[in-house]
């Protein structure tokens, strides 16, 4: 191979992105030629030079959020805030198992509603009942512990 | 637990989820940030380029089609984000570059590096758009020709000739710190 075709080849060659047998007649011809593989050095000092040039600061912290941020104001359609509103979307994110237990757990909370529901229909609450109940009575207007209350304890 | 890979990733995405959104931007940003850093030299630059190609591939979730690596789809989209940004852009004050995260070595040391790093982003913002792309990739990111290639939409042997050009300048422009 000619110096020319090598050189042309130099850059595939010392980026590694030759067949393996072009690198091995460029390799051959460099370990003869000192005019290209001088070329060859050139090369490689460029690229420890670059190495240590562009350093980058770190991520800006809540870069992510950021971004996250514009995507969904990009977001013309909102599909983005869809899933704030539909819990079938946080669903299909679930892995298999997550989903399995999910749904069991709806079942069980829809079964479980259910019995206690026709358990109370029968349940007769008279309205005093309901009041001390719920201790509505402290609102009235002699509550328990009032002077009022003792007066008409009395009569 | 095994991780989620980037191509479900992004069917979750495409689906609506929050939170796969959220997942792909925070596995990449690190590496999309450090290529947006390197081609503009400016942070605050970088966030925006950064914040584009984000929204933009969020946008693109339905369509994309997981036969390619997720960041060889990146290089693509941060690339033509990249140049769009080069061309609207002015040149860039030396004095608005990153400070350096290496700050172990003493004074003087550290002043020579500061000065040879100002130098490299001389050099590598005179570069046209696609050539600085492709010596960011090649020498940062390691990515292969192939890779370089689709991200710039052009040819393997067009990459090569865009290092090719692109180290032929720098070699010239910074000869004086191979000498040092």
């Amino acid at each position: 191979m000619s110096c020319k075709k090598i050189i042309s080849n130099l850059n595939a060659y010392a980026d590694g992105e030759l067949s393996a047998r072009r690198h091995r007649l460029t390799k051959a011809h460099l370990d003869n030629c000192a005019a290209c593989r001088n070329r060859l050095e050139e090369m490689e000092r460029l690229g420890a030079i670059l190495a240590a040039g562009l350093p980058v600061p770190p991520v800006p912290p809540m870069l992510a959020a950021r971004v996250m941020a514009a995507a969904r104001k990009e977001t013309a359609d909102g599909r983005f805030f869809w899933p704030f509103i539909n819990p079938l979307v946080w669903f299909r994110e679930f892995s298999a198992p997550m989903r399995l237990a999910v749904s069991a757990a709806t079942i069980l909370a829809f079964v479980c509603g259910l019995s206690l529901n026709s358990g109370s229909n029968n349940a007769m609450i008279n309205r005093s009942g309901a009041n001390n109940l719920y201790g509505l009575e402290w609102f009235g207007a002699n509550p328990p512990g009032s002077i009022g209350a003792a007066y008409i304890a009395m009569k | 637990m095994k991780e989620i890979s980037d191509a479900e990733l992004m069917r979750r995405a495409a689906a609506g989820g929050l939170g796969a959104s959220n997942e792909i931007v925070l596995r990449h940003q690190s590496f999309v940030w450090a290529i947006a850093c390197r081609f503009s030299g400016d942070p605050a630059e970088a966030e925006d380029i950064t914040q584009e190609t984000f929204c933009r591939l969020l946008k693109a979730a339905p369509r994309y089609r997981p036969t390619a690596n997720l960041r060889t789809y990146l290089y693509r989209i941060i690339s033509r984000i990249c140049i769009d940004h080069a061309r609207k852009k002015r040149p860039l004050p030396v004095n608005e570059l990153p400070e350096s995260a290496d700050s172990s070595p003493g004074p003087a040391a550290l002043m020579l590096a500061r000065e040879q790093q100002a130098e490299i982003r001389r050099v590598i913002n005179k570069l046209p758009p696609r050539q600085r792309l492709a010596v960011i990739l090649k020498y940062y990111e390691d990515a292969p020709y192939a890779d370089i290639a689709q991200a710039l939409g052009v040819t393997v042997k067009a990459v090569e000739h865009l290092l090719s050009r692109a180290r032929t300048t720098m070699n010239a422009e910074l000869s004086h710190l191979r000498e040092k």
